[in-house]
Parts: structure tokens; C-alpha cells; sequence
């Protein structure tokens, strides 16, 4: 939970937003996945500064296109390790 | 035989005015090429001498197409060996990549545009039982389990039956010898072993050496029978013998005196000898007089079956002696590891096994 | 010059013999099977596209034969030979012109990947394209074959195929693919329809193949900027609408039917991804040919 979150360095995956979803291609893997609202603005945040998961939470909660009650501390931890295990990000 | 149907050959040696070849001789070399699996390397090597943007489009697509194979191949290569690492590092044997993917991972030039589909590893036999387990562990299965398929690659083959991920489809060669345990040549797989030359960037990952990468070469292409990418496997001899010989002044030297460490100066012998005569290897004349110590009783025989075998497996590259030719070349491999009295009922099974997969195909 | 300048014992005769060299589109192919059924269709459907000269540079050796063996006469068969390979199982005698085509396909698919080739159907006016990417059953090839035959531009049927800028899509017009209740649909409703023979019992059913326009043959040099992406679907009784569509879930449609996004690796992911900025990207869902026809006319009229 004290954990430092960030996005790994751009030469590891590409990354692509239209409005609200978006689209993730891993180098490594050679995989694609969609990433949904909360993914998309999460990994926006996560690629400008680190953050640890509370502060994440937070930021989340405010962007008027995501639906508040959904940014839960739960939700958010849950979609960090997925992107973490796909080599996304890093943490500290 | 007529070499000079063989215009892939010109092609890759840069015999040819490439400027001044026909459209119908570009439509024989990219058959070729293809045919051989070997429409990559010429876009490499093309590229390397900066001719591809002057070739025709027609010509030039094809070419610039089967770069984007090669590559997705290059990277799940690397994919791949990080999965083995993972299997077998788990149990402390080390990755000894053989052939193609050695070739690719130790960044040689033959490894550039090299197609293959599966990846070769080297096991001691010591190692095997619990390297398999390992592998199995990993996700790795005989999908096409036959006992006597079974039996028969675990008593005369130098590598187990091939093992397919059961999730990501790869397939993985595992060979505990070079040559088959019954081989008139004997390898001896410690010797190997002794003389691995580690990757860069990759921990417990190692190739052959790169006399050892050669001389393993020519013993699989000219003992082990199997020509379908006969010709393909001559240019990565012409290719490795280029390079490493450039790099090490005392190539040669090393080459020579470890073929007769190992056995193999008939291998090599046939190796430097059609490497030269189909691509232009360049040969220093005194080496290729030490090498003539491995010719065969009967050299013009010989050069009436490998001359017709090595050629592109295309039709217009065909003689009507080609098939006899390529037949008669894997009896002898057999000959080569079974008595005959075993060789005969196992040849009859296999042509039996084969007709009976072919009329399996019809019925469907 | 093209196959309708020779005439069609010509044309047959040559085919049977050393076979015949034509262009299609951006290709030349060239075609050799002992079959007079085959050549026939051929000389039919494929009467306006040019000849090409034998010794000229041939990306595609194809070949229909009947194999060798029993399945020659018995319950006879017939193969594809790509140059000497076949990469596919036999398959009944009487699909032996289908199976020209969908081995056609598979020639382009399985070694042009210097394009991004996309599964779809692609038409067009005035030089903006419409890619159509379905799975079978969707109604794409219906709704296809309509706006062909009332005066849109057939660039594929079956494959679109873009510079991997993904600033044009390629044509390459061939005999359309009607499957089943398909093929009377337009028969009934375009009496300058030309078809090939009607074969039953394949994989997908009953097919048979609808000649491509003149016009769209004759302009197959001529590129197309991707403008829409639209997912058409025929639902018998249902309201024609046409609903703007995720971008990013548009994306990970296509790159599920392109035939290439992984072996393009990073390059189809970029390649993609300009598609995708470029076009807009709907759902399409009709019942009626008059109301699609519509639809798809003022789409065009609005950019």
C-alpha cells in the first residue's frame, strides 16, 4: 500500500487514447489489450509523475470521466498489479 | 547436374549483374528463394549491398514482405529462450542453443533473415530425464506420442521426440548428441560442452562455439538425410565459415584440428567443398588441401547424389535424377545408424505410415 | 489486352496447356489447371482484366489439379498447388473454381506483408473508402455486392490492403463471394448481375461468385484514402441505424480480423493506429438493401 507506482519508460510498450479507452501494445510479449477508462486515465497520470496507491485513488476520484463511485482503493490496487504483471509499470 | 538452374545460388553469391537480370529470371530466383526458405536472407543480403531499392517493385516487395516474417520470428526467438531459460534454470542446466536460433542469438550473420520453426537445444544424456520433466513442468508435451516413434527416437535418435508449448504452439527440439548414438561417427557431447561460448545480455544462455556451430552444421546436413532445407543449411555454412573466419586468424587452424578432435573430416570435407562450389566460399588453398583428407572413396559418386540433394527444393532446379537422388541419400543416413536387418522393416513402416497420412488427407 | 480479347476455347486451350498470366490489379497470377469448368469460369468473371506476358514476373504460380491417385476418378477430388506447394487439404471436384478463389486469397494474405491486410470488404466514391471488416454471417458481402452494383467502386471483397501509412487502401477487385440466400437476393434485384456457377456444399454453405463491375476493374490503379470503418450486421425486421463506435474497441475488431497484426509486430500497431485517427467508425445494422443503399450515400455526401 506505501508502494511508489510509475509507468515504465515508453520503449516497452506504445500506447494510444481515443476520448475515454484506449488501446496498449507490449513490446516484450508482442500483445495488445484494451484498456478501459479508468486504465486509460490511470496510465496517463502514472506516465507524468509516480504516485503511491491513496494519492492514485485520489487523482482518479476527480476526472469527471470516470464514475467516482467505481475509483475504489480495491479497484484501482487491482488494475495497478495487472498492469504491473504486463510490464507496464513499475513500482517501488 | 546444371548448377546453373540454380540462380538463387548467383544470386546470393553475387555472381549475377543484378541490374541486368531478366523479369523471368527474378521470377525463378524469388521461387527459389522461397522454395529454400531462404526469401529473407536474400532481402538481407541484397540489402547489405544496397541494391533493393533498385530492383523492380514487383521484385522488391516480395522481398521486403518476408522481412517482417523474419523479424516476428527474430523476436519470439528471444521470447522463447527466455521461456526455456525459465525451465531449465530452474533445475541449473544451462540453454545450449543450437542452429538457427544460435545463429540469431548470438547475433551472426547467419542468424540475419534465417527462417526455421523450431528451436534446437543441446542436453547431456545425463540431464535428459529431469530436463524433460522441467520442460513438461513449463508447459512442454510430445503432442504426437507413437510408441514406436517413441521407441525408435529414444534408442537410435540423438534427440528426443519434438516437444510442443501447450499454450503458445512453439516447438522445441531437445538433442542430448550431435550424431545419433549409433552413427559411424560418434560426437562426443562433453567436448562440446567444454566449449561453450556464453550471450551477452542473456544469463545461462550459450551457443556452441563457433568451429563447433560449423562442424555441427555440416554433420546434420550430410548425415543426417534430410534435405528438404538442404540448400538453406549451405548457405548458413557459407555464412558462418565467412564470418568467423574473418574475425579469427587462426579460423582455419581451429577448423581443421577440432574436425579431427571430433571425427568429422568427411562432414567438413563435403561441407567446404559444396559451400565453395555452390555459393564461392572463399577457401585458402592451403586449408582446402588439408581438408581433401576427408574425401569419400568415391568422390564422383558422391557429387552425383549431394549435387542433386543441396540444390533448392524447387522444381526448376529438378533433374529426373533429383528424387533418386534425395532417396537414396536418406537410406544412407539410416544406413548410417541402424543394421540393416532393423533398417529395412522401419523403412517399409515409415513409406506405410506416410501412405496412410496421405489417404487420411483424401478422405477428409 | 485483356481475357476477353481471346476467345473462350482460346483461352481455355491456353490455360489447360502452359496456362495463362493475367493482372489482377496490383498482381499478376498465373494459372494453370487441366479443368475446362475452372477455365470457363474464369474467362467469364474475370473477361476485363488484362492479360499478362508468361515471362513476365509472376507473384503468384497457382494450380488446380486433380490429385494423383484413386481420388482422381473416385469420389474425385481437387488440389492447390502454390508453385509446387500445397498448403491446403483436397477438396471436392465440383469446388474446384471456389477454390481458386479462396486459395487466391490466401496467396495474398499468407506473403504480402508489406501491406496490412485487413479481412473486409472496401468500397468507394470519389476516392474515400469504406472498410468493411465482418465475420461470416454478418451480411457484409450482400451489402457489398448491393452498393457495387449501384454504382459504388468494389476495391475487395475480401481484402483490404493498406500501405502501412495507412494513407491508402490498395484494390484489388475480384468475383464477389455470395453465400446462400445472398445469391438470389442480388440476382433478383440487379438483372445485369453476371454469376458463376452456383456450388453446393462447401464450408460456408452455397456459393457462388458475382463478376466485379468494368468500372471497377478498370480503375483498380487508382488508391483510396480509409475514411470509415464500418461493422455491418443484417438483422432480419430491424430499424436501419448506423451508431458511432469506440475507437479503441474499433481497433482491437480489426486487428482481430487483419490477417498480419502480429507478424508486423510494433509496425502493425502503429499502422493501426493511424487507420483508426483517420476514419470514423460506426455499427451498422439493417434489414432493408434500399434503406442501407441510403445510408451509405448520404455517409458519403457528408465528408
Amino acid at each position: 500500500m506505501t508502494e511508489t507506482w510509475s509507468a515504465r519508460p515508453s520503449e516497452f510498450y506504445e500506447f494510444k487514447s481515443w476520448g475515454s479507452d484506449g488501446v496498449i501494445f507490449l513490446c516484450d510479449s508482442g500483445d495488445t489489450h484494451l484498456l478501459n477508462p479508468m486504465g486509460v486515465q490511470a496510465l496517463e497520470l502514472l506516465q507524468s509523475s509516480s504516485f503511491q496507491l491513496i494519492d492514485l485513488v485520489r487523482e482518479l476520484s476527480l476526472s469527471p470521466a470516470l464514475d467516482a463511485e467505481s475509483i475504489t482503493p480495491n479497484s484501482v490496487l487491482g488494475l495497478l498489479t495487472e498492469l504491473y504483471y504486463l510490464g507496464i509499470l513499475s513500482k517501488k | 547436374m546444371d548448377i546453373s538452374k540454380n540462380k538463387l545460388s548467383l544470386a546470393l553469391s553475387s555472381s549475377l549483374n543484378l541490374e541486368q537480370v531478366s523479369c523471368s529470371d527474378w521470377d525463378l530466383i524469388i521461387r527459389q528463394a522461397r522454395a529454400s526458405n531462404l526469401l529473407c536472407k536474400l532481402y538481407f543480403l541484397l540489402k547489405q549491398r544496397g541494391v533493393v531499392d533498385r530492383l523492380p517493385m514487383e521484385v522488391s516487395r516480395h522481398l521486403q514482405a518476408s522481412q517482417f516474417l523474419g523479424a516476428n520470428l527474430c523476436r519470439s526467438v528471444f521470447r522463447e529462450v527466455d521461456y526455456i531459460n525459465a525451465a531449465l534454470k530452474s533445475i541449473d542446466l544451462p540453454v545450449v542453443l543450437l542452429k538457427g536460433a544460435a545463429y540469431v542469438v548470438r547475433g551472426a550473420e547467419a542468424g540475419n533473415g534465417r527462417l526455421f520453426s523450431d528451436i534446437d537445444i543441446l542436453v547431456e544424456k545425463k540431464h535428459l530425464e529431469k530436463a524433460e520433466e522441467s520442460l513438461k513442468h513449463h508447459g512442454w508435451f510430445n503432442n504426437d506420442y507413437d510408441e514406436y516413434n517413441e521407441k525408435y527416437y529414444r534408442t537410435w535418435m540423438h534427440e528426443i521426440p519434438a516437444l510442443t508449448h501447450i499454450k503458445r504452439d512453439s516447438v522445441l527440439d531437445v538433442h542430448h548428441a550431435i550424431t545419433p548414438p549409433t552413427s559411424n561417427i560418434k560426437s562426443n557431447t562433453g567436448k562440446l560442452i567444454c566449449n561453450l561460448e556464453s550471450i551477452e545480455g542473456m544469463e545461462n544462455v550459450f551457443t556452441l562455439s563457433s568451429v563447433d556451430l560449423i562442424l555441427h552444421s555440416a554433420v546434420h546436413l550430410f548425415q543426417d538425410g534430410e534435405f528438404d532445407h538442404g540448400f538453406r543449411d549451405l548457405v548458413d555454412l557459407d555464412s558462418l565459415i565467412r564470418e568467423f573466419s574473418e574475425q579469427d586468424e587462426i579460423f582455419w587452424e581451429r577448423l581443421t584440428n577440432r574436425s579431427v578432435e571430433l571425427g568429422f573430416q568427411r562432414p567438413i570435407y563435403y561441407a567446404i567443398k559444396y559451400a565453395k562450389l555452390f555459393l564461392n566460399t572463399p577457401i585458402p588453398h592451403a586449408w582446402l588441401q588439408r581438408i581433401e583428407k576427408g574425401r569419400p572413396t568415391f568422390p564422383t559418386l558422391m557429387d552425383f547424389f549431394f549435387g542433386r540433394a543441396l540444390m533448392p527444393a524447387h522444381s526448376t532446379c529438378d533433374d529426373r535424377f533429383t528424387s533418386f537422388a534425395r532417396w537414396a541419400l536418406y537410406i544412407r543416413a539410416h544406413y548410417l545408424r541402424m543394421p540393416l536387418y532393423l533398417l529395412i522393416p522401419h523403412l517399409i513402416r515409415k513409406a506405410y505410415m506416410k501412405r496412410m497420412e496421405k489417404n487420411k488427407t483424401a478422405a477428409e | 489486352m485483356n481475357i476477353g480479347s481471346l476467345s473462350e476455347k482460346e483461352f481455355i486451350s491456353a490455360i489447360q496447356q502452359e496456362g495463362v498470366a493475367f493482372r489482377v490489379a496490383g498482381f499478376v497470377v498465373k494459372l494453370q489447371t487441366p479443368f475446362a469448368d475452372v477455365g470457363k469460369c474464369i474467362y467469364l468473371l474475370y473477361f476485363d482484366f488484362p492479360l499478362a506476358d508468361l515471362n513476365s514476373f509472376i507473384d503468384f504460380h497457382m494450380e488446380i489439379v486433380p490429385p494423383k491417385g484413386v481420388r482422381r476418378w473416385y469420389c474425385p477430388q481437387v488440389e492447390f498447388y502454390f508453385d509446387g506447394f500445397r498448403p491446403f487439404k483436397p477438396l471436392p471436384r465440383d469446388q474446384a473454381y471456389a477454390m481458386f478463389e479462396w486459395s487466391f486469397n490466401w496467396c495474398v494474405a499468407n506473403h504480402m506483408h508489406n501491406y496490412f491486410i485487413v479481412h473486409a470488404a472496401v468500397v468507394d466514391k470519389d476516392d474515400k473508402c469504406i472498410i468493411m471488416p465482418a465475420p461470416p454471417g454478418s451480411g457484409k458481402s450482400t451489402l457489398c455486392a448491393s452498393l457495387v452494383m449501384s454504382g459504388w467502386r468494389l476495391l475487395s471483397d475480401e481484402l483490404a490492403l493498406l500501405d502501412l501509412q495507412s494513407e491508402h487502401v490498395y484494390p484489388i477487385p475480384r468475383p464477389i463471394n455470395l453465400k446462400n440466400n445472398s445469391i438470389d437476393i442480388i440476382r433478383n434485384r440487379f438483372s445485369n448481375a453476371v454469376f458463376g456457377p452456383i456450388i453446393k456444399d462447401t464450408a460456408k454453405g452455397t456459393v457462388s461468385h458475382l463478376k466485379p463491375p468494368e468500372g471497377s476493374v478498370l480503375s483498380a490503379s487508382r488508391v483510396s484514402k480509409p475514411t470509415w470503418i464500418i461493422f455491418p450486421k443484417y438483422l432480419a425486421g430491424s430499424e436501419t441505424s448506423l451508431l458511432k463506435r469506440s475507437k479503441a474497441q474499433t481497433f482491437m475488431e480489426v486487428a482481430k480480423n487483419a490477417f498480419n497484426y502480429t507478424v508486423l509486430g510494433r509496425d502493425g500497431f502503429q499502422t493501426l493506429v493511424k487507420l483508426i485517427d483517420a476514419c470514423d467508425c460506426y455499427d451498422f445494422c439493417y434489414s432493408n438493401i434500399d434503406d442501407a443503399l441510403e445510408e451509405f450515400d448520404k455517409l458519403r455526401e457528408s465528408k
